[in-house]
C-alpha cells in the first residue's frame, strides 16, 4: 500500500467509504489512523503533493516554500487598524504542516485548559481528562528533549544572557528520533529525524488499510437534508495545481481536518455554519517576532537544532520565548541597507543570533473567501500590541546581556541599535504597519463551544446543524494557547477519533 | 521575450561555470528549479509578467551590487529563472501583490530621489542611492516587499552564500542512511 496520487490517476475519480477525512495534516493523520486501526475504512484526501524525506529532504529552502506550502509561504493576513501585515505560513503537502514545523511539542497549557473548562463550559477538556491522549500522542511521535549539546551557539548566546538577567529558560521537547541538529527542520527533515505524522501515523494508517490520496481538492460537501454524504472537488495536476478529474467521494461520516485556512474556507463554500456566523471568525494567529543580535565572534548559528530552549518567565505579558534560526536569505531580507551596505551587512551572517518570541494572543483574525479568493484578516489587540512592545524589549536587553554589539529589532526602517539606544527607543510609539511579523500558528476559525450560536462545533467537534460532520484540527481550538500547537492539534484529535471510533456508522 | 529566452539559455551553464568549491556539497543550489514547470498559462501566456521580471532584475541589479557593480549576469538570470517559478507557484494574490510593489518601486524611487527619470534609465550606483533613500523613507513597504523575495532566492546561489560566508551544511539535505531507513509514508 502506498500513498496514491491525483496527479497520475486517470479521468474522475469515484471513492466510497465509511470515514472520509479531508487533510492529511497532525489532525486528519491522527484520526485516519486510530479510525483505521478500529476496523473501520477510511480515506483521506490531501490538496496537496506527496514528497517523500527523501524528496523533500533535498529541497533548498525555497524549493521548500514552493512545493510544500501555501502559497509558496507567502500567503499573509492583512492588518486591521494598528496591526502589521502577517505572514501566515502553512504546509500544503502530505503531512501538512507537520512535515514543516521545528518539531515543538507542548501540551495544552493547564491555564488554558483551565479557561476552557470552567469559563467556556467545556467541561471535558481538563488536564486529568485529556491525560491519556496527551500520553498516547507523545508515545506516537517519541517526543524527548533536546538535549544541550544540540544548542547551537546562537541559542547558547541568548541562554547565557538570560542567566545574566535571571530570565530561566527550559529546554524544548520535540517529537524527534536520532536528531543531529542540522537545523532545517522548517523544510522538511533530510534525514527522517522529526517523527512527523507522514513517517508515524500516515504508515500506521496505511497498514491498517486507509486509502491516502493526495492532488486532491475538495470543494464542497455533499448532504442529504442536514446529513452529509461525502464531498466532490478536483484531481489536481502535479506542477501548477490546475483541475483535472472530477473528485466524487461517497462517505457514512466526515472528517473536515484542512488546518484553520482551509477548514472554514470549506464549511463556507458548503453553506454549514450559517446560524451562527461565526465560519471563519475567531482566528489566532500568535504573532511572532525575531529579534537578531550581532557578535563580535561568528557563531554559525545554523548549526544546531533550529529550536532548542524556550522561556515562559514572560507569560503573564503573555509572551512566550522559544529559539530558532533560519536560513541567510530571510535573515539578509530583513537587514536594512541596498548595493554595499547590504552586502556589508550581510556579510555579518555567520556572527548573527536569532531568537522568536510570540504572543498568547485574542482571537480577532478571520477567513474569509473574499472576491479575489481567500483572504485572511487580523486586528491585532492593545493588549497584544502591549506585549510585542515587552517582547522586543527583553529580548534586546537579553542579548545586549550577553555581549551583543548591535540587535536588529523587527521594526522596518529602524537598522541596528546599540545598547545605549535601547532605554529611550519608544517601541510602543511605532506603528504597527512597520512592524515585522509572522505567524506559523492560525487557529480557532472554527470554534469549539457549547452555545450553537457562538460557536462552529460542539464539545465533540460535530459541526451544529448537521449531521455526521466532524472538525478535527486547530480551526476548533476555543481560544489561543500560547504555545506551539501541534501536539495540543493530536491530542485533541486524539481524543475525537476515540469518541468517534466509538459511534456506530449509519448505512 | 528575447530576454526570456537568453535567461533559459545561460541558466543552465551557469550551474557549471559559476559554482565554487561550496556547490560540490551542494549541486542542486545552483541548478533552476523552473526547468520542469510549466510557466505557461493554458493559452500560451506566461503566468509571472515579463515586466515584473524585467523591475525584479533592476533591483536586484542594485540590492546585490557590490562596489564593483551588479552582480555577475548569470547570476541575475538564474535569480530570474527562480523568481519566476517561485511567483508562478505562489497564486494569483501573491503576484499580484508583488507586480504592484515592483511597480510602486520603480516610479517612486526615483521621484523620492528628485529625479524625473525613469529608475531603468539610472545607472547601478544612482538606482542604488535612489532604493536607499526610498527605503530609509516611510514608502519603503513594497521595496522591502520584493527585496524580501529576491534575498530569499539570491542567497541560495552558492556563490553568493558564499561570498557572505554562509556554508549551507544542510540547507541542501544530504541523504543520509537515517532518511532511507525512515523512508516515509507509501515510498
Amino acid at each position: 500500500m502506498s500513498v496514491q496520487h491525483g496527479a497520475t490517476h486517470a479521468g474522475d475519480l469515484r471513492l466510497e467509504t465509511d470515514v472520509l477525512v479531508i487533510g492529511s495534516g497532525a489532525a486528519g493523520a491522527v484520526v485516519a489512523c486510530e479510525l483505521a486501526e478500529a476496523g473501520q475504512r477510511v480515506v483521506v484526501v490531501e490538496e496537496g503533493p506527496h514528497f517523500t524525506p527523501q524528496q523533500y529532504g533535498v529541497m533548498r529552502p525555497s524549493e521548500s516554500l514552493r512545493k510544500l506550502w501555501v502559497d509558496a509561504g507567502l500567503a499573509f493576513a492583512i492588518g486591521l487598524g494598528d496591526t502589521p501585515m502577517i505572514n501566515v505560513m502553512m504546509g500544503r503537502c502530505i503531512g501538512g504542516s507537520s512535515v514543516l514545523t521545528g518539531g515543538v511539542c507542548f501540551r495544552i497549557p493547564g491555564s488554558v485548559l483551565h479557561q476552557w473548562s470552567t469559563e467556556l463550559g467545556l467541561t471535558e477538556l481538563t488536564e486529568a481528562k485529556l491525560e491519556a491522549a496527551h500520553e498516547s500522542v507523545e508515545r506516537a511521535l517519541h517526543v524527548e528533549e533536546v538535549p544541550t549539546s544540540l544548542r547551537s551557539r546562537s541559542s547558547q548566546k541568548f541562554v547565557q544572557g538570560a542567566e545574566r538577567l535571571g530570565v530561566p529558560m527550559k529546554p524544548i521537547v520535540r517529537n524527534t528520533k536520532g536528531c543531529n541538529g542540522c537545523g532545517r527542520c522548517n523544510f522538511g527533515c533530510p534525514h527522517g529525524a522529526k517523527l512527523s505524522v507522514d513517517v508515524t501515523y500516515l504508515e500506521r494508517a496505511l497498514a491498517a488499510g486507509a486509502e491516502i490520496w493526495s492532488d486532491c481538492r475538495v470543494d464542497r460537501l455533499s448532504f442529504r437534508g442536514a446529513r452529509v454524504t461525502g464531498a466532490e472537488g478536483r484531481l489536481l495536476d502535479a506542477e501548477r495545481r490546475q483541475p483535472r478529474g472530477r473528485l466524487r467521494v461517497q462517505a457514512k461520516r466526515v472528517v473536515v481536518a484542512a488546518g484553520a485556512y482551509g477548514s472554514p474556507l470549506l464549511l463556507q463554500r458548503s453553506g454549514v455554519g450559517r446560524r451562527s456566523g461565526q465560519v471563519g471568525r475567531n482566528m489566532t494567529v500568535h504573532p511572532a517576532f525575531r529579534v537578531m543580535a550581532r557578535f563580535k565572534e561568528p557563531l554559525r548559528g545554523w548549526e544546531g537544532a533550529l529550536q532548542s530552549v524556550y522561556s515562559d518567565a514572560f507569560e503573564a505579558d503573555g509572551v512566550t520565548l522559544t529559539g530558532l534560526f533560519v536560513p541567510p536569505g530571510v535573515l539578509a531580507a530583513t537587514m536594512p541597507g541596498i548595493g554595499p551596505s547590504h552586502l556589508r551587512r550581510a556579510e555579518s551572517i555567520p556572527h548573527l543570533a536569532i531568537f522568536g518570541g510570540m504572543i498568547h494572543d485574542e482571537g480577532n483574525g478571520a477567513v474569509t473567501r473574499g472576491l479575489f479568493g481567500p483572504q485572511m484578516t487580523y486586528r491585532m489587540s492593545a493588549k497584544d500590541r502591549h506585549s510585542a512592545t515587552v517582547l522586543m524589549r527583553r529580548m534586546a536587553e537579553i542579548f545586549f546581556a550577553a555581549g551583543a554589539e548591535e540587535v536588529f529589532l523587527p521594526v522596518l526602517g529602524l537598522g541596528g541599535i546599540h545598547a545605549d539606544r535601547l532605554p529611550s527607543l519608544a517601541l510602543e510609539r511605532v506603528p504597527g504597519r512597520q512592524l515585522e511579523c509572522g505567524s506559523q500558528h492560525p487557529l480557532g476559525t472554527c470554534k469549539m463551544g457549547v452555545n450553537p450560536n457562538g460557536s462552529v462545533v460542539d464539545p465533540n467537534g460535530k459541526a451544529w446543524d448537521t449531521e455526521e460532520l466532524y472538525v478535527v484540527d486547530g480551526s476548533t481550538l476555543p481560544t489561543s494557547l500560547g504555545v506551539n500547537p501541534q501536539l495540543s492539534i493530536m491530542t485533541m484529535a486524539t481524543r475525537s477519533a476515540w469518541k468517534l471510533r466509538e459511534l456506530p456508522l449509519r448505512g | 521575450m528575447g530576454w526570456r529566452k537568453s535567461a533559459l539559455a545561460a541558466a543552465h551553464p551557469l550551474a557549471k561555470r559559476d559554482q565554487g568549491p561550496l556547490g560540490s556539497a551542494s549541486v542542486s543550489a545552483s541548478e533552476p528549479s523552473s526547468s520542469p514547470f510549466p510557466l505557461r498559462q493554458p493559452g500560451g501566456a506566461p503566468i509571472v509578467s515579463g515586466r515584473f521580471l524585467r523591475r525584479a532584475r533592476l533591483l536586484a541589479e542594485a540590492i546585490f551590487a557590490s562596489h564593483a557593480g551588479p552582480p555577475p549576469r548569470q547570476r541575475l538570470d538564474w535569480l530570474m529563472l527562480e523568481a519566476e517559478d517561485y511567483l508562478a507557484r505562489g497564486g494569483a494574490q501573491i503576484r499580484f501583490t508583488l507586480g504592484l510593489a515592483a511597480f510602486a518601486v520603480c516610479v517612486l524611487a526615483p521621484l523620492w530621489s528628485w529625479r524625473l527619470r525613469s529608475l531603468a534609465s539610472l545607472e547601478v550606483n544612482a538606482r542604488v542611492a535612489a532604493l536607499e533613500r526610498l527605503e530609509a523613507s516611510p514608502l519603503a513597504a513594497p521595496l522591502l516587499a520584493v527585496k524580501a523575495m529576491l534575498c530569499v532566492l539570491y542567497y541560495e546561489h552558492p556563490d553568493a552564500a558564499r561570498e557572505v560566508g554562509f556554508e549551507p551544511t544542510c540547507l541542501t539535505g544530504p541523504r543520509s542512511p537515517a532518511a532511507h531507513a525512515s523512508a516515509g509514508v507509501g515510498s
